[in-house]
């Protein structure tokens, strides 16, 4: 039984927890839901022994426990499974479980690889996970490069788990493994601790639901006394119209055809077409193709009726398109930069006298409007941009696009990584575009979002485009068989 | 990351470095022709490649075929040059040391494998296992220098040292000379003494942050020429070439240049040509077999403007 | 916020540094904060601190130069073979010099863009390469007798300022209005910051990265003529080492190695660190070996003031 009582920490004055309690029981998996910023992140890292709290305490089975360090945490049998991955790259599945605590012929320094490769494989064996330990990391897909995280935090045989988004990178199949392991490890009498934005997610698995809203513990009760929308009232504080707000637009004229191996398809203005499809469906690589950031051999694209080539990512720009990447971090901020810099950094042409000096009150002008538009809430265009939650800094990226004045966005994993009431900014500002009669393409991952709020969706495996659904025949049943094998 | 990579050019001077060896061999076969073994310590210093100049020509006017390898300042390439030498069948080494201690081991080297080396330029440690040394002393160049400032300012006044890199054998040599004229002045003070590494532009702002202080001086020392012009550089700059004599070691062309113009006070003559040449006559007869003095030293000269 | 004395350090930390280090030299030097030294001090920076501007931008995309100083001996022996007296006159000597600079630049930027190459490794190659070039178009012996137009580069004076202290000022001003004042320098922010992101938003990233490295490459050449023109020869060995001092400039002005952030103001407080250390130093007479140490002591100062900064992220 683990019990976190009254725990508060502020950070330069500001209150990040404000007496919060949390109690959870072995052989349960508790979500810890909130907005982001509501405290979740700071309360976790208290109980893995990253920070240290102002007050309160924290116990396992009545014995308090005195944290100052990860490693005290480590010794209580408390594992961390953080949201981003920290593998490394170059050594196999075997070593980086062990990392840092090899097995060793005794008495020397050095590493008994027979014994590392013999344990990493039962502990997967026992976990279910086909992997194998020999591979090295790099040659993985995220979605395995988890499960061996995970499989790391379970080799230590803790007591207490905590998952901090652990599907983000994770397409439906890999999700099931991941939930089956859960449900096991939490069998066994483990307490797992689970943090997700994903509705679906946390009803299916948890026992017992905790909602932090601004630093403090606004309810905690069993799972199945929630609601979607009483759980989503919980965190928001305030009732949401609905998750996917869908207005009745008509879509237009054929704005974009595209076709090529195994894709053919049209996109209409005021049209929001969805792409559905498993990890590695080939979804990614074929609107990076249409952008100009890898070759789309033998294709052919038409916006309105005319031919493009396009060759790299300005002659995209240039036919009135805009991407917005999968990944925020690798392909879309400049985190060394501020909110301004990176948000006219595709559109610096418009705000340049000739031969290229800036024009600044121009762009501030053009930065801000577009920032107020988008609904990012900053400090001013000066903050730096790593300062910003994942929801602002997606807002931040579309303000990056819609500055270019596209009229085709291409926008992959729009909502990922991002709290509810960003997630319902995005898809209203979606919803607008769509009104001003652009044509907008979503990917994701994540089935009842495009269910949501797309006029069609196509389905792609294997790089092909499997099947097409129109508004009025979705199902998700339908959806998911033909994204799988048939 | 002191390895091949951050000092290119190794793998490829080995190439090149056989393939001359090879063709020497070659040769010698046909004609039965003397093999020298070169190893400079620097072919980017001006006395160097006036050196080799004068090996060139000697060893070509005897006949004899060269082997030529710079060790470009570092010793422990040297080491590797030599081993090298021996092992492609030099027939005679002549080893132009980068570092009194460091090289010392090349001369040992050639010794066990009963091969001939001449020293020429530089002293090593282990000077007297050498079959002959060829060059002059730096201790003297030094005392040259000093004495004819001595001599121009009537043995007393404010002087300021240039030297070289800092423990240089040149430098050390040097600046022992220097000091061991000075001794017998009591009436003289070394009122600034810095390195300028060699480098005519770090010893042109030494020299004008010396007479920015406003320190007295009344004549430079410096160990080289070049720094010598850096620091008359500055001296002209500050309009005070009536009041600061500066003297240089080395006379390169630029120098006595300066000093024809009777703007440097003086160099002093290190004989580049007499080295070089003499050094492959003595080596040309160690490898006949002939009988040759241990330690042949070239004078310096001190130019001034009246000669 | 808790972060403010700190964020403050950070950000102007390197200029208190050096108006600390101008207090302490000015109380126990009498002369230090003298008309004349202060010229001085700064003809002594402007050969290192042309090429640090250079080396900013390079640095900031998050590269490394390593040939500068190379590049500034080959420019040097080229400017000063066309600077005879009776000869073409010192303009072209000047053109030829920044030209053979900009040229080995570019062929360092086409290998980074285009080839992918690491730029440690290729400048790293120019380095040797360009040091080579000059001493095999010297023969290894320095280019002397010069033209007195030639002069007037490094040892002439404009309204009473030294001309090598008015071409580095151009140079710093021209870079900070190229680097904070144009597209061209918010890219070259945005490639350090994020490469790939800055390509997907329409950012021709190998035009930019040669045109950084040929900048570099052109500055290292001027930097050549003014050092060639002050000493009045062209020597192939010269300028060993520059980059470093260069690199020290940058990195000790705020300039991160891992690129994305660093401003040329802070380049310039970086460079004349260096410049009034050596100076101060000099005129204090203090020994060259401590004077090493001293160097090396301020270096690492800097660096660990900029690791603070980065943790403080």
């Amino acid at each position: 039984m683990l019990r976190l009582t009254r725990i508060s920490k502020s950070f330069a004055g500001v209150r990040a927890l404000d007496q919060v309690t949390l109690e959870a029981r072995a052989g349960e998996v508790h979500a810890l839901m909130g907005e982001n910023g509501a405290g979740k992140s700071t309360l976790m890292k208290i109980l893995s022994g990253l920070i240290v709290p102002d007050e309160g305490a924290i116990s396992i089975d009545g014995e308090e426990l005195m944290m100052t360090d990860p490693r005290d945490a480590q010794r209580r049998g408390i594992a961390m499974i953080h949201q981003e991955l920290s593998p490394v790259p170059d050594r196999t599945v075997a070593e980086n479980i062990f990392l840092g605590k090899e097995p060793c012929y005794p008495g020397t320094g050095f590493v008994n690889r027979g014994a590392e490769r013999r344990a990493a494989r039962a502990l997967l064996e026992r976990l279910h996970i086909d992997i194998d330990v020999r591979t090295r990391m790099r040659d993985l897909s995220l979605a395995r490069q988890q499960l061996v995280e995970i499989a790391k935090a379970v080799s230590y045989d803790p007591r207490i788990i905590i998952m901090d988004e652990p599907t983000s990178a994770l397409a439906v199949r890999e999700a099931e493994h991941l939930f089956a392991l859960i449900r096991e490890l939490a069998t066994r009498g483990a307490i797992i601790i689970y943090i997700s934005h994903k509705m679906d997610e946390v009803f299916r698995l948890a026992d017992t639901i905790t909602v932090l809203r601004d630093g403090r513990t606004i309810d905690s009760r069993p799972a199945r006394d929630f609601t979607a929308d009483t759980l989503i009232t919980a965190m928001v504080g305030r009732e949401l119209a609905a998750r996917y707000p869908k207005e009745e637009i008509l879509p237009g004229r054929v704005s974009l055809e595209v076709s090529g191996t195994g894709v053919h398809f049209v996109a209409r203005e005021g049209e929001i077409l969805g792409f559905a499809g498993l990890m590695g469906a080939g979804r990614t690589e074929l609107v990076e193709s249409l952008f100009g950031l890898r070759p789309f051999d033998g294709g052919e694209i038409r916006i309105d009726g005319a031919r493009v080539l396009i060759r790299k990512p300005v002659d995209a720009i240039g036919a009135g398109m805009a991407l917005l990447t999968e990944d925020r971090k690798l392909q879309g901020l400049n985190l060394k930069g501020t909110v301004k810099t990176n948000t006219s950094l595709a559109s610096l042409a418009g705000y340049c006298y000739a031969g290229g000096w800036l024009r600044p009150r121009m762009e501030d002008q053009a930065v801000d409007h577009m920032l107020q538009y988008t609904r990012v809430k900053t400090t001013g265009r000066h903050q730096p941009v790593s300062g910003l939650s994942g929801g602002n800094q997606q807002k931040v990226l579309l303000a990056r696009w819609l500055l270019t004045g596209p009229r085709i966005l291409l926008l992959d994993e729009p909502t990922r990584g991002v709290d509810v009431g960003a997630k319902a900014e995005i898809y209203a500002l979606i919803g607008e575009l769509v009104r001003q009669r652009k044509t907008v393409i979503v990917l994701s991952s994540e089935l009842p979002e495009l269910l949501g709020i797309c006029d069609r969706i196509l389905v792609m495996r294997g790089g092909r485009i499997t099947a097409s659904f129109d508004r009025a025949d979705f199902s998700q049943e339908a959806i998911l068989s033909a994204a799988m094998n048939e | 990351m002191k390895n091949s990579l951050l000092y290119p050019g190794r793998a490829w001077r080995w190439v090149i470095f056989a393939a001359l060896v090879l063709t020497a061999c070659h040769r010698g076969d046909r004609k039965q022709r003397l093999v020298i073994g070169v190893s400079y310590q620097n072919l980017q210093n001006e006395f160097i490649i006036n050196l080799q100049d004068a090996v060139r020509a000697r060893a070509r006017a005897l006949g004899a075929d060269l082997v030529e390898l710079d060790a470009q300042g570092r010793a422990e390439t040297q080491i590797a040059q030599v081993e090298n030498l021996v092992a492609f069948g030099a027939d005679v080494i002549i080893l132009s040391p980068c570092d009194r201690e460091g090289s010392a081991p090349a001369v040992d080297i050639a010794r066990r494998e009963h091969k001939p080396i001449v020293l020429v330029n530089g002293m090593v440690a282990n000077t007297a296992k050498a079959d002959a040394f060829v060059g002059s002393e730096d201790t003297e160049a030094g005392r040259i220098a000093a004495s004819y400032i001595m001599e121009l300012l009537g043995g007393k006044g404010d002087i300021a040292i240039i030297h070289g890199p800092n423990g240089h054998s040149a430098e050390v040599l040097r600046s022992q000379g220097i000091r061991d004229v000075l001794r017998r002045y009591p009436s003289v003070h070394v009122v600034a003494e810095q390195t300028a590494n060699w480098d005519r532009a770090q010893a042109l702002a030494l020299m004008e942050n010396w007479l920015a202080a406003g320190r007295h001086i009344d004549a430079v020392v410096a160990q080289n020429d070049e720094m010598a012009l850096g620091a008359l550089k500055a001296i002209q700059a500050a309009h005070r070439e009536k009041d600061i004599r500066v003297v240089g070691i080395d006379a390169i062309p630029d120098a006595l240049r300066a000093v024809a113009a009777h703007q440097l006070a003086g160099t002093v003559f290190q004989d580049a040509r007499g080295q070089g040449t003499l050094a492959v006559d003595v080596a040309v007869r160690l490898a006949r077999h002939l009988a040759v003095a241990h330690d042949n030293y070239i004078p310096f000269r001190l130019i001034t403007p009246n000669n | 916020m808790k972060t403010t004395p700190n964020h403050l350090f950070q950000r102007y930390g390197i200029y208190g540094v050096l108006v600390l280090l101008v207090i302490v030299l000015a109380i126990v030097s009498p002369v230090f904060l003298t008309g004349a030294n202060i010229i001085n001090i700064l003809r002594q920076v402007a050969v290192n601190g042309i090429i640090a501007v250079g080396m900013t931008l390079v640095i900031i995309t998050g590269g490394i130069d390593l040939s500068s100083g190379s590049l500034l001996a080959l420019s040097a022996v080229v400017a000063t073979s066309l600077a005879h007296p009776g000869g073409h006159g010192a303009g072209l000597a000047v053109a030829a010099g920044i030209g053979v600079g900009l040229a080995m630049g570019t062929v360092n930027g086409v290998l980074i863009a285009r080839q992918r190459l690491p730029p440690f490794i290729v400048t790293l190659g120019m380095m040797t390469a360009a040091r080579g070039l000059a001493l095999v178009y010297t023969s290894g012996r320095p280019v002397i007798d010069l033209s007195e137009g030639y002069d007037r580069i490094g040892g002439g004076y404009l309204l009473g300022i030294p001309v090598p202290v008015i071409v580095f000022a151009g140079v710093a001003v021209l870079g900070g209005a190229l680097l904070h004042g144009t597209r061209f320098g918010r890219y070259v922010y945005a490639i350090g910051g994020n490469e790939l992101a800055a390509r997907v938003s329409g950012v021709g990233t190998r035009g930019i990265l040669i045109r950084v490295y040929a900048l570099s490459g052109a500055l290292a050449g001027l930097a050549g003529i003014v050092l060639s023109s002050r000493v009045m020869s062209g020597s192939p060995s010269t300028g060993v080492g520059y980059e470093l001092d260069a690199i020290a400039a940058v990195v000790i002005g705020g300039t991160a190695l891992s690129g994305g952030t660093g401003r040329i103001a802070g380049t310039i407080a970086g460079a004349l660190i260096i410049g009034v250390m050596n100076n101060g130093l000099d005129l204090l007479n203090v020994s060259s070996y401590w004077q090493q140490v001293a160097k090396g002591v301020i270096i690492i100062l800097a660096l660990l003031l900029d690791k603070t900064s980065s943790r403080e992220k």
